[in-house]
């Protein structure tokens, strides 16, 4: 069990599922589409953020730009249907789908 | 134009009489028909089959003094694909007809081939967009279940077996879709020259811990210290595939045991993998066809990535039994 807190970014069942999924693991979690992502995560300061992106170079990138302003950065991690080593350098870790829940599990502890 | 004049031609040419008998043909006619010098005197229609005859005498019909060139291209008697223009020409006062043809069978197969392949690329477009799409579902009911089995255990209720059957058949499903992604993707080959040795000792040692876990002995049989043109990191993954499936045919056999050996010669590199399993379910089993597979967890693909990977570099790959054997064997030149 992991009280890390996370910050879920996507809505939609995925989204509700994965923050649910979390929380029964002891993380303490927080839902927020993208749009509010930066500005939630500047206020509530989690330690990992988990991203859905359809286009992770593109999107991760964003989030990335969009957390740069956060110290320490949150570990970031995207989750994609096409997952890409591109991100490596920032720092991102990009996990394909169908997602293996055990490691994600342990990324974000 | 005479016959003197014509028989040194490069192209095709043919004066024919209206009805059809060929009057001159130069040494490239007799060569492209394969008729030689019975040509002379043979009707020009019987080049092709006899269906196209009312084709070519349409066509005939408009050719005249002063009007445009008439075209047709068909398949000779002799498997060859010519295409011919037809004229007119004002033999001794008669008038007849001037065909000059090309022999376009090589341009005919090359854009044959380029079609083949831009489907080939398209379609493999189409699905390995369709198996990205397929992992957005796949995700979502793999965290419905992972959810739901959590759900559970924190009750006093036992956990399903289906529900961890179902998740292990959602992996199953992302294999497969994975290797089809390799499978489907444009691989751009980077040959180098290395030394052979050194490949072989990399997929020995990527393929060690399942050989461990399956109780199967790996056996480098060694050979001669050689360097080959090859892009090392395919030629690599498809020995990988190859142990792998060699390690899962001898697990549990009398001879749990898998060796690989390359020999080189006549400028050819030959690198076998040899096992004492259960071998080919049939002698012509399509073991390199996408989606052949004789293992319940198998994806299929395997055999046919080896396939293409050996195929990109030129080579052949061949899975045979020999004795009580199963012998795969990929053949590659040594140098481009």
């Amino acid at each position: 069990m992991s009280t890390a807190r996370v910050l879920v970014v996507g809505a939609g069942a995925d989204g509700r599922a994965l923050a649910e999924l979390l929380a029964l693991h002891g993380f303490e979690v927080a839902e927020v589409s993208q749009r509010h992502a930066a500005g939630v995560a500047r206020a509530w300061m989690p330690d990992c953020v988990v991203a859905e992106a359809a286009l992770p170079e593109h999107e991760g990138r964003m989030l990335v730009e969009q957390l740069a302003s956060i110290a320490p950065r949150p570990r970031t991690i995207v989750i994609s249907p096409r997952p890409s080593h591109a991100l490596d350098a920032l720092g991102v870790t990009c996990l394909a789908k169908p997602v293996d829940v055990e490691r994600l599990l342990e990324l974000a502890a | 134009m005479t016959p003197v004049l014509v028989s040194g031609l490069p192209v095709i040419m043919c004066g024919l009489e209206r009805s059809g008998r060929i009057v001159v043909a130069n040494d490239r006619a007799m060569e492209a028909t394969g008729l030689s010098e019975s040509v002379l005197g043979s009707d020009w229609r019987d080049l092709f089959a006899r269906s196209r005859h009312d084709v070519i005498a349409e066509l005939w019909k408009g050719i005249g003094p002063g009007k445009p060139v008439v075209e047709f291209e068909g398949l000779c008697c002799n498997g060859r694909r010519l295409r011919w223009q037809f004229s007119h020409w004002p033999h001794d006062g008669n008038d007849a007809l001037w065909a000059v043809g090309l022999d376009v069978t090589e341009e005919r197969a090359q854009q044959a081939r380029k079609r083949g392949h831009e489907r080939a690329r398209s379609l493999a477009n189409l699905g390995a967009g369709l198996a990205h799409e397929l992992r957005n579902p796949l995700n979502s009911a793999l965290l419905q279940l992972a959810l739901a089995q959590r759900k559970i255990a924190r009750t006093d209720r036992e956990v399903p077996a289906e529900l961890a059957e179902a998740t292990r058949e959602i992996h199953r499903a992302a294999t497969v879709l994975e290797d089809f992604l390799v499978f489907a993707r444009p691989m751009e080959t980077t040959h180098q020259h290395v030394e052979v040795g050194s490949v072989v000792d990399r997929a020995l040692a990527r393929t060690s811990d399942r050989a461990t876990a399956a109780g199967v002995k790996l056996a480098n049989g060694g050979g001669p210290q050689v360097v080959a043109e090859i892009d090392p990191a395919r030629i690599e993954r498809a020995l990988v595939e190859v142990l792998a499936n060699a390690v899962d045919a001898a697990a549990g056999t009398p001879t749990p045991e898998v060796m690989i050996r390359w020999t080189a010669h006549d400028s050819a590199l030959v690198i076998e993998v040899e096992d004492l399993g259960p071998g080919l379910p049939a002698p012509n089993a399509p073991v390199f066809d996408p989606f052949f597979t004789t293992k319940s967890s198998g994806t299929g693909l395997g055999l046919a990535i080896v396939d293409r990977v050996v195929s990109d570099h030129g080579g052949v790959a061949e899975l045979t039994r020999v004795g009580s054997a199963t012998v795969f064997r990929m053949r590659l030149p040594l140098m481009l």
